[in-house]
């Protein structure tokens, strides 16, 4: 037998044995293999590695039966659910609980508090003094209201015009601050005194 | 809330393995849910459908890829790490990988070689992390094999002991050779198969396996004597 086509096909036994070779190589290794016995040889050493393999194939471990792919079946959902809830989001999907969104939570949270948040303010005093002045402000800017517990006036912008107020609502306040302020808001023409 | 299994009901041994997963789904575990049954069986239900359905948050589709693939992903992760324990853990990580990636599927490629894929990985890293667990002592642990590795009762003896035989040559291969020996040779699958799943090109699929059925016949050899021609 030609050495160099021995070691050729040699190299392609391993192949062979295992029906990986294509047609045109698995002829030339099969007309080689009819006549050279030690090629032979090392292809059914290797054929009989690939019928081992094969045939451990059909090798159970002893406890592994149906009993016990059920369970792995329940351990492999249970651990499922588990990472599902341990990562949040898109986990749970497939579970039958829809798309978790990781905002949801929050949102249902802060919208749970502004409504408490609105039950527990409604019946309370006003703690802000409510403008009594309906002035029409001349820019855009909204009239602070300020914590006022003598007359009630309103701050408006710098430059907005204001028209006079006839008098004031609940009479004369109580300190003497807040009268002296209220004679030099008079005195500027910004409020009208009560007895005109 | 999916579906709990309920008590089961022993039925005929299965088999669990298929020589290729183009050949349909593997025998289902008994005791499933209805739904689940139906769906894991329905073969008009591709994976990519359960995977596409489970996308969509529908009840039991996952369960139903569970029950058709969880044989397959214990046997592959059995045969590459050799233990029993190992293999099922291997088999619930790989679900749990891929419950959680199920948005990164490419449903323009094959669900099981994407699958298995995850098997594999983590499998080799398993036996990896046995090996290095081990020391360099391979026949002191190889005498102390586990109970895993006895063969079932309907196995003949003589083939019980060549299972064992098999095991001992097994473990002295490196992880990438005996991958790719369990994926052709005891689950059948062909190169072109084997390539993705290991995210290699078809020639070092090709190169692995030749070395690989080399190694083995060498090893076999080595430590069972020569072939008895």
């Amino acid at each position: 037998m030609n050495p160099s086509s021995c070691a050729a096909v040699r190299e392609a036994l391993p192949w062979f044995v295992g029906g990986d070779l294509d047609k045109v190589h698995l002829d030339e290794v099969r007309d080689h293999l009819r006549d050279c016995v030690p090629c032979r040889r090392e292809a059914a050493a290797l054929q009989q590695g690939v019928a081992r393999l094969a045939r451990h194939r059909d090798v159970r471990p002893a406890a592994v039966d149906d009993d016990f792919f059920a369970a792995m079946h329940a351990g492999i959902v249970a651990q499922v659910e588990v990472a599902a809830a341990a990562t949040g989001a898109p986990p749970a999907k497939g579970l039958g609980r829809g798309r978790l969104r990781p905002w949801l939570p929050l949102a249902a949270a802060a919208a749970l508090l502004a409504f408490g948040f609105w039950l527990g303010h409604g019946g309370e005093p006003d703690l802000f003094v409510r403008p009594a002045l309906h002035s029409t402000p001349t820019s855009l800017r909204e009239p602070i209201v300020v914590p006022w517990s003598g007359p009630r006036f309103e701050m408006v912008p710098l430059g907005a015009e204001v028209e006079p107020v006839d008098g004031l609502e609940g009479g004369e306040p109580a300190g003497w601050m807040a009268r002296s302020r209220l004679h030099d808001l008079v005195d500027e023409g910004m409020v009208l005194p009560r007895n005109r | 809330m999916l579906r709990r299994v309920q008590p089961l009901a022993r039925s005929e041994p299965s088999h669990g393995v298929a020589a290729s997963p183009a050949q349909g789904p593997a025998s289902l575990p008994p005791g499933l849910p209805q739904a689940v049954l139906e769906l894991a069986q329905d073969t008009a239900v591709s994976d990519a459908e359960l995977v596409r359905r489970t996308l969509a948050g529908q009840h039991d589709p996952f369960s139903a890829l569970v029950a058709r693939y969880q044989k397959r992903a214990f046997f592959i992760a059995w045969h590459v790490v050799g233990r029993t324990e190992d293999a099922r853990d291997v088999a619930q990580e790989a679900f749990v990988r891929l419950f959680k990636s199920l948005d990164k599927y490419d449903f323009a490629r094959s669900f099981y070689t994407w699958f298995y894929r995850i098997v594999m990985n983590l499998a080799i890293d398993a036996l990896r992390k046995i090996r290095s667990a081990r020391g360099s002592s391979l026949d002191d642990v190889l005498g102390g094999l586990p109970d895993e590795r006895e063969v079932a009762g309907d196995v003949p003896l003589q083939r019980g002991e060549e299972s064992g035989q098999v095991w001992s040559v097994l473990d002295q291969l490196d992880a990438k050779f005996r991958a790719v020996l369990v994926l052709r040779d005891i689950h059948g699958l062909s190169c072109r198969e084997i390539a993705p799943i290991l995210k290699v090109t078809h020639a070092t699929a090709r190169w692995r396996l030749h070395r690989g059925r080399q190694m083995f016949k060498e090893h076999w050899e080595r430590k069972h004597g020569g072939s008895e021609l």
